[in-house]
């Protein structure tokens, strides 16, 4: 056990980088701060007062900011623009009809949608006054019905777990990718640099492949809540600028515990895949195998397929299969009160599937681990899977 | 300690690495295996640590009191593979430490050899560095120092040399006598063989899994059937085509004008050799020298071809 502790710790430490990840990080709140300023210029920056010639007789009031003149009824198209110049104006509005409208512009900015705006909401007044419509009834004709939803598992689960399940998915998803950049890296990169033999020489395979499994693991989780503190601090920061209140998140804390446990297991699950999967390439840059990383994309895929019905049949038949289970089971939690021998059969089959995943990988990467030149077929892995070290 | 090698045998697939081997080690000594590129030394190697096992034989190491076992723990040997590598973008130091603690070092004590054997390589200075900033020889010593960093009763050393320039391969012939003096008892194969030959104890040659010679270097030369090589000095100048090859002369080349080279049969009688030279030839000095590992090696493979 201490000689896959220090396995799973040399793998972690090789991947935890602290300067580069503090350079990356205060780059990307460098980035949001850019962009929130850029928003922030662009917003008070915005032309205070516009400049609008009117051909024919405008019934809309516009607000003070459109100074408006008037222009004679006769000019030719060709000459609008040339007025434009001359007299510094920012457009020209021509009124054929009393809701057909012609902007002669120079140049493309904000203002001509206000305008546009207060020109549809003025005739929507004039048409509903024409109908002998008021504006409650048009309310009413636009919304005719009223219907609140009583949920009884936001009772259970909390009511800002939703957001919280796909998050989990989302993040989860995120780790599993992760980590099968860095299982692929390290992996073939101690075969090209030859250390497995001396490596070999020191621990067993499945000492190996325990502590790399582990190790990679605890690096993906690292990179999961680095990201997930930066995205609180950054909608902290939003919250504030942005003068809201910012909601409090209202989730039970067993519902979390819950969906970590499935998020930290699945990961896990993967990368004991990706660890016996890698050590059957010699080239990550020409191995037809790194397509395996679309195996773990389809939990993820299905999952948003069965989202508005997690306590249909599929969603609970595959929230028990390991494979899938790793982002159906969080799905479900977050989305209901499921059934405790539910969560739990889960669980005992997603424990099992971590157990038999590790017992194959380990003979994979134990077949191929110290074999360089051809990379083995399909059929050779299936073999190799199959077969027992003794 | 000690090993004892019984009649291993290794077969891959369809080519038989390992035919039929045995030899021993003895406690203490630098022994060598020797032989062509496939003759079975790193199959050999790799089943004496354990990576691979004979499909027959046996493979007895001994230790103190009389103990015996059929398998090594990490922390009883050290193995330098023949392709071998080290994390080149780790730093040095923690490489070696970690190296040292998977063979049961604690930490303290890794640190502490880590250092010594990089004073001793001169490259104390580079151990914050990455391996990759290191030149080739350099980043061999530090692959020599993980092999032996825990300081084990047995080393295995698979091309120990390759790669490495003259001067840095005295400097792993004098780091391998210092263990050597230490107890440590060192198998290694090797194509350098004057290196070699001043290193090692005892021998054993291959070629195509088999042993072909055996033995100390007096053992193998008794045992190669290669006589003495003569190399004389003519006072007139002589052509290479005036001496023949007979039952007593197995080989003759030309230094030059006045120097020519006899290697001699085994029962070659060399007084009556020179006394018929003598008869037709002045000669101004001669030289006698026992044939080297080199031409043992050449002759031992040659001869298998």
């Amino acid at each position: 056990m201490d000689k896959v502790l220090l396995v799973a710790r040399w793998e972690f430490m090789r991947n935890f980088k602290w300067k580069q990840e503090a350079i990356g990080y205060f780059l990307m709140l460098l980035i949001y701060a850019a962009i929130f300023a850029v928003q922030m210029w662009s917003q008070s920056s915005t032309q205070k007062t516009v400049n609008l010639a009117v051909i024919g007789q405008l019934q809309t009031e516009l607000s003070s900011k459109f100074v408006l003149t008037s222009m004679d009824d006769n000019i030719e198209q060709q000459f609008i623009f040339e007025k434009i110049t001359e007299l510094s104006l920012d457009g020209v509005l021509k009124v054929t009809q009393s809701d057909n409208f012609t902007l002669y512009i120079s140049q493309q900015s904000v203002w001509q949608q206000e305008l546009e705006q207060a020109l549809i909401a003025d005739q929507k007044d004039a048409l509903l006054r024409t109908m002998d419509i008021s504006p409650e009834q048009l309310e009413k004709l636009q919304n005719p019905i009223s219907m609140t939803l009583v949920n009884q598992a936001e009772e259970v689960v909390g009511s800002s777990v939703k957001i919280l399940g796909l998050l989990a998915a989302i993040l989860s998803a995120m780790a599993v990718f992760t980590s099968f950049g860095l299982s692929l890296t390290s992996v073939t990169q101690e075969k090209q640099h030859r250390i497995t033999e001396q490596l070999l020489t020191c621990i067993n395979h499945q000492q190996w492949v325990d502590g790399k499994a582990l190790g990679l693991c605890l690096s993906s989780i690292k990179s999961l809540v680095t990201t997930c503190l930066m995205m609180a601090i950054v909608f902290t920061g939003i919250a504030v600028f942005s003068d809201g209140a910012g909601e409090s998140m209202n989730v039970s804390v067993t519902v979390v515990i819950q969906i970590l446990l499935f998020c930290v297991l699945g990961v896990l699950f993967w990368n004991y895949v990706f660890v016996g999967f890698a050590a059957t390439i010699d080239d990550p840059n020409h191995s037809g195998k790194t397509g395996l990383m679309l195996l773990p994309m389809l939990p993820v895929m299905l999952v948003f397929m069965v989202m508005g019905e997690p306590n249909g049949q599929v969603a609970k038949v595959l929230s028990l299969v390991p494979l899938t289970s790793i982002s159906f089971m969080p799905m479900r939690i977050a989305s209901m009160s499921v059934p405790i021998w539910q969560v739990g059969l889960s669980l005992v089959f997603l424990l099992a599937g971590v157990y038999y995943v590790r017992l194959f990988a380990t003979r994979v990467f134990r077949a191929n681990i110290t074999l360089f030149g051809k990379e083995p077929d399909w059929a050779d892995i299936w073999r190799s899977m199959l077969k027992s070290s003794s | 300690m000690q090993l004892s090698v019984n009649q291993i045998r290794k077969q891959y697939a369809e080519m038989l690495a390992v035919d039929d081997l045995s030899f021993e080690v003895k406690s203490g000594e630098i022994f060598a295996l020797l032989g062509p590129n496939g003759a079975g030394k790193s199959s050999t190697i790799r089943m004496l640590i354990g990576l691979t096992y004979p499909d027959t034989g046996e493979i007895v190491f001994s230790i103190d009191k009389g103990q015996t076992k059929t398998q090594l723990v990490s922390a009883d040997f050290g193995y330098l593979p023949e392709e071998r590598g080290l994390y080149q973008e780790t730093n040095i130091q923690d490489t070696l430490v970690y190296m040292g603690q998977l063979k049961g070092m604690t930490k303290s004590d890794a640190l502490q050899q880590t250092d010594v054997w990089l004073t001793s390589f001169d490259l104390i200075e580079r151990k914050k560095d990455q391996l990759k900033t290191l030149s080739k020889g350099n980043q061999q010593k530090v692959q020599l120092i993980s092999a032996i960093i825990h300081r084990p009763k047995i080393v295995f050393l698979d091309e120990p040399f390759s790669g490495l320039d003259p001067v840095n391969q005295e400097k792993v012939i004098a780091f391998l006598q210092l263990l050597k003096h230490q107890g440590t008892t060192i198998i290694l194969s090797a194509h350098q063989m004057s290196l070699v030959e001043k290193l090692a104890d005892r021998f054993l040659l291959m070629n195509e899994g088999k042993a072909t010679l055996y033995g100390s270097i007096k053992d193998i030369r008794e045992a190669a059937q290669l006589g003495t090589k003569l190399t004389v000095t003519f006072s007139e100048k002589v052509v290479i085509e005036s001496f023949e090859l007979t039952e007593q002369v197995v080989q003759v080349s030309s230094i030059d004008s006045h120097n020519i080279q006899f290697t001699l049969a085994p029962q070659c009688h060399v007084p009556r050799f020179l006394q018929t030279m003598l008869a037709e030839h002045q000669i101004e000095s001669l030289q006698t020298a026992q044939p080297s590992l080199h031409d043992i090696y050449i002759n031992s493979v040659k001869g298998a071809a």
